[in-house]
């Protein structure tokens, strides 16, 4: 069960006036970042992570969080009113959000979603608040068999789920983030691999570098290719929604608000992947499925609801298995190890203290994110009137010097460039980039534990597939491949016979 | 170009590339002197990784022409379109020279002047968007925004970084 005095005396922390104005000017900056198409919530992160440096960790974290709980949410605000998603988040909510615009009803769509955050974000803090402890005592039982398996699983998974129409390029783009994780000084025997007696390579790819390059450049990129200038919608009507219209989207709300945290929870798959499920699953429930696409409230607010609940699900894993949950968190990760937080299984025991500070920091930032979208609604909107040949040279200004300020080396800004030109390559083809990324995190604990594991096994596969963990995890897996080969081979027979 | 030839283009990219891992993972040191197992070797991971990619790689090639996924409307558009191709080659290659040449080579204000200002007058004045007419564009209004803009956010930048965090940028 959840420590009440810890929890407390996180809030009594977070409250103190220095923390409040962190929350307040971290999340605005993030609602803002995440309104400006072609900068993402894990760019932000990326970014801001590099401008902490010299802060406390705690207030650092608290900053990120902000910017984290801020930027999914300021996605939305783009949807709505430009029918273009702020953040690959919002993508759902142009579903329904932009329509509503259209039938010029755009501040109402905008205080349906803030609200569907607020209480998205709610639900995902009031889960982790209760799954946390459950699942770190669970995870200290896990060997070097469970986390091989759980490595594996991320990877495989998130190929699947963020890129449901060619799992296979999801696969792809997970075992190329492998594959470079292995670059550099191996820990079993110190050998220094695939480094080409090329000394920054030889303590690897860092993770901040690569994501500002494959979310920041990448996005830079294929922003500023467009040729189009986009439209924006009227901003009229009444903000606030009824409470009789919330309490009849209540179950929406509920059903939503599980279904992103449950996403967020699976490594590397995301707040993207939170909206949809949550809005189809809101769809099948709903006695209005026709409405849904044309400006339906209740797809609206399940698509936000789910976004914004991935947000803690998300953190869940981050804090008690040292895996992220997609790929801002993966950032989160970075920074918390660069603070000198060590997430894992005995967070609870060594530094529960923090593990409540994250919630309470969360809660603040989304309350904070709820003021800010119903008071500052038309002054933010003029944000989206920079011109982005004005915006993106800035922003590659701030990519560069913050690969480069990790560690006053140009190699980092190179890997940056690399990961940029490279991601922003493969995403035209439809190659995922959170795959690529959780590899890149995952891939030291799937070497380390594969190899482990068999010395501990005297090289036995047998308990990577016997032990009770193991074994769901390996099965889930194995599912997981099965059932894509399986459609796979229908699809080959079916255009043959077509 | 095709869905299918680009897919099957980065299926043989990906298969040479996990071709290449494993040859790179063969050719590690074993370590048998020392009593190592094939499975303890610093290899085999990356190689069997390689052979994952690889594997991935030859499906990608050989798979059915129904299953190319969606349309990349992002090619067509750059092979179609003469200002998105421009576009794109120009956000290239001035991220690129910046980041990659200019950056470490020329005083960091000198170089971070010239990327912005270059940047804004390139998409502002000469590789506009198709959608915009170009008898509204006012050219001495974007001269002074670029200039403005860069020399900002050069200082801006340089102070923030050097000043405030004590990084020394080149």
């Amino acid at each position: 069960m959840p420590d009440l005095n810890l929890i407390l005396t996180a809030f009594a922390n977070a409250l103190s006036p220095d923390q409040l104005i962190v929350t307040l000017w971290a999340t605005l900056l993030g609602v803002v970042i995440g309104m400006m198409p072609g900068l993402t919530a894990t760019m932000g992160l990326a970014l801001l992570t590099t401008l902490t440096f010299q802060m406390e960790s705690t207030t650092a974290i608290t900053a990120l969080l902000g910017m984290y709980v801020g930027s999914i949410y300021g996605g939305s605000r783009t949807a709505i009113i430009l029918n273009m998603p702020g953040t690959p988040a919002s993508a759902a909510t142009t579903l329904d959000g932009y329509p509503l615009a259209r039938q010029s009803r755009a501040r109402e769509a905008l205080g349906l979603a803030t609200v569907g955050s607020l209480f998205g974000t709610l639900a995902g803090v009031l889960l982790l608040v209760f799954t946390a402890p459950i699942l770190a005592s669970y995870a200290l039982k896990f060997g070097s068999f469970e986390f091989f398996w759980l490595a594996l699983f991320g990877v495989v998974i998130s190929g699947r789920l963020t890129s449901m129409d060619d799992p296979l390029k999801g696969w792809i783009a997970g075992f190329l983030g492998l594959i470079l994780a292995m670059v550099g000084q191996e820990q079993v025997f110190a050998f220094a691999r695939y480094t080409f007696d090329y000394k920054p390579l030889s303590g690897g790819i860092s993770l901040i570098p690569a994501m500002v390059g494959a979310f920041g450049l990448a996005e830079i990129l294929s922003n500023i290719t467009g040729s189009k200038t986009p439209m924006i919608a009227e901003n009229k009507g009444r903000i606030l929604p009824r409470a009789g219209e919330l309490l009849r989207y209540s179950p929406t709300i509920g059903r939503s608000g599980v279904a992103g945290t449950l996403m967020g929870l699976m490594p590397g798959v995301g707040e993207d992947i939170g909206a949809w499920v949550s809005y189809a699953v809101a769809k099948r429930f709903s006695k209005e499925k026709d409405q849904f696409g044309k400006g339906s409230k209740e797809g609206l607010i399940a698509a936000e609801t789910g976004n914004s609940a991935a947000v803690p699900g998300a953190i869940i894993p981050v804090l008690t298995l040292g895996i992220p949950g997609s790929a801002p968190s993966a950032v989160l990760l970075a920074a918390m190890v660069i603070h000198g937080i060590q997430p894992g299984p005995l967070i609870m025991i060594q530094s529960a203290g923090m593990v409540y500070g994250v919630v309470a920091a969360i809660v603040l930032a989304a309350l904070a994110m709820t003021v800010i979208g119903i008071l500052l609604t038309s002054p933010l909107l003029m944000v989206l009137r920079i011109p982005r040949e004005r915006l993106l040279p800035i922003i590659f200004v701030l990519c560069v010097v913050g690969a480069f300020a990790i560690a006053s080396r140009p190699f980092d800004v190179w890997v940056m460039l690399g990961f940029g030109t490279v991601g922003f390559i493969l995403r035209q083809m439809n190659y995922p980039m959170a795959p690529l990324v959780l590899g890149l995190v995952l891939g030291e604990i799937l070497d380390k534990s594969l190899r482990r594991g068999l010395i501990l096994s005297e090289g036995s596969l047998e308990p990577f597939l016997t032990r009770p963990v193991s074994a769901v995890l390996a099965l889930a897996t194995f599912v997981s491949i099965l059932a894509i080969v399986v459609s796979g081979v229908k699809a080959v027979r079916h255009s043959r016979q077509t | 170009m095709s869905n299918l030839i680009l897919d099957r283009l980065s299926g043989l990219f990906f298969t040479l590339l996990g071709g290449l891992v494993l040859l790179g993972a063969l050719q590690m040191p074993r370590y048998t002197e020392r009593g190592a197992a094939l499975y303890e070797t610093p290899g085999f991971t990356p190689g069997l990784l390689g052979v994952a990619l690889a594997m991935c790689g030859v499906i990608l090639i050989f798979r059915p022409a129904g299953t190319a996924g969606k349309d990349f409307s992002f090619w067509n558009e750059v092979m179609g379109a003469a200002i998105t191709r421009k576009r794109a080659l120009a956000a290239l290659g001035l991220t690129l020279g910046y980041g990659a040449i200019l950056f470490g080579t020329v005083p960091y204000l000198i170089a971070t002047f010239a990327f912005v200002f270059a940047f804004i007058c390139t998409f502002e004045l000469i590789l506009i968007p198709a959608d915009k007419p170009r008898e509204t564009i006012n050219r001495p209004r974007i001269l002074m925004i670029a200039t403005a803009l860069a020399l900002l956010v050069s200082f801006a930048t340089r102070y923030v970084f050097q000043t405030l965090f004590l990084i020394q940028l080149p």
